[in-house]
């Protein structure tokens, strides 16, 4: 899994890539799971030409997810994996 | 990120169904992936929503597709799942049985289901009748079929051939 955006004191919004699995894939099976992200280019076309990236997922963070719900998005992301990566 | 106010039963799921069988089998390890031997058309695809981009290759010889094969970039499983039974049930169609096929499946997005006179004809493509579930994922699955769109209106198929087909179109 690669994490893309570093930054130290980054925003609540994580944006992934899940092995070589689309994005709108990890979108709908995580969707299945209950768990509700983003995936696509998130209207920033240009600076994902730039970066060479077609789309990625994306989880935002906001006051009212609890930890639970984190490990409930590191679960969905593990049993993603399982069905679709071909590693 | 949002979360369910009631856990959804995994078995029940939509969502999770699509991801089963041909469609995840074919997302992974797709047919007729890679540049076609001695293609006569070549179509390109794209999905300006999805950023998906695909190209269909086919070799026509006088009115028969011999053989179909496609490459993508970015294209999710649907979208390859689509492209291989696509590509699959292209080899050795008419031109005319090309179009036909075309219109069933796109009758059977429609309907959210295959016309019983479709189905035999779209044969295993019907698993895609899960997607009047799954809308947001429908235009994935469309994209080589558009792409197959582009190539009946190519140039590069004979004026006469193309004619013919146009004329099917018709209502």
């Amino acid at each position: 899994m690669r994490v893309i955006g570093t930054a130290l004191h980054k925003a609540s919004v994580l944006s992934f890539m899940v092995d070589d699995i689309h994005p709108h894939d990890v979108g709908s099976l995580l969707n299945g799971f209950g768990v509700a992200i983003r995936a696509g280019h998130h209207c920033a076309q240009p600076v994902m030409d730039r970066f060479d990236v077609p789309a990625t997922a994306r989880a935002s963070f906001a006051l009212y997810n609890t930890l639970s719900d984190v490990d409930a998005l590191v679960d969905g992301v593990r049993s993603v994996k399982r069905i679709l990566s071909s590693h | 990120m949002s979360m369910p106010s009631e856990v959804v039963s995994p078995a029940l799921n939509e969502a999770l169904i699509l991801y089963q069988g041909e469609i995840v089998r074919l997302g992974r390890q797709p047919n007729n992936f890679g540049p076609l031997d001695a293609f006569n058309v070549e179509a390109h695809g794209d999905s300006p929503i999805c950023g998906d981009h695909m190209t269909l290759y086919l070799r026509v010889v006088g009115a028969t597709v011999q053989a179909a094969s496609f490459t993508s970039s970015a294209c999710c499983a649907v979208c390859k799942a689509s492209a291989s039974m696509l590509t699959d049930a292209l080899a050795n169609k008419s031109l005319i049985e090309m179009h036909l096929l075309r219109r069933a499946f796109l009758r059977m997005i429609d309907l959210g289901e295959a016309a019983p006179a479709d189905a035999e004809l779209l044969g295993p493509l019907t698993t895609f009748e899960r997607l009047q579930h799954v809308p947001s994922r429908v235009e994935c699955a469309l994209l080589p079929w558009t792409t197959l769109e582009t190539a009946f209106t190519s140039k590069l198929l004979s004026e006469p051939q193309t004619a013919k087909i146009l004329a099917l179109r018709r209502p």
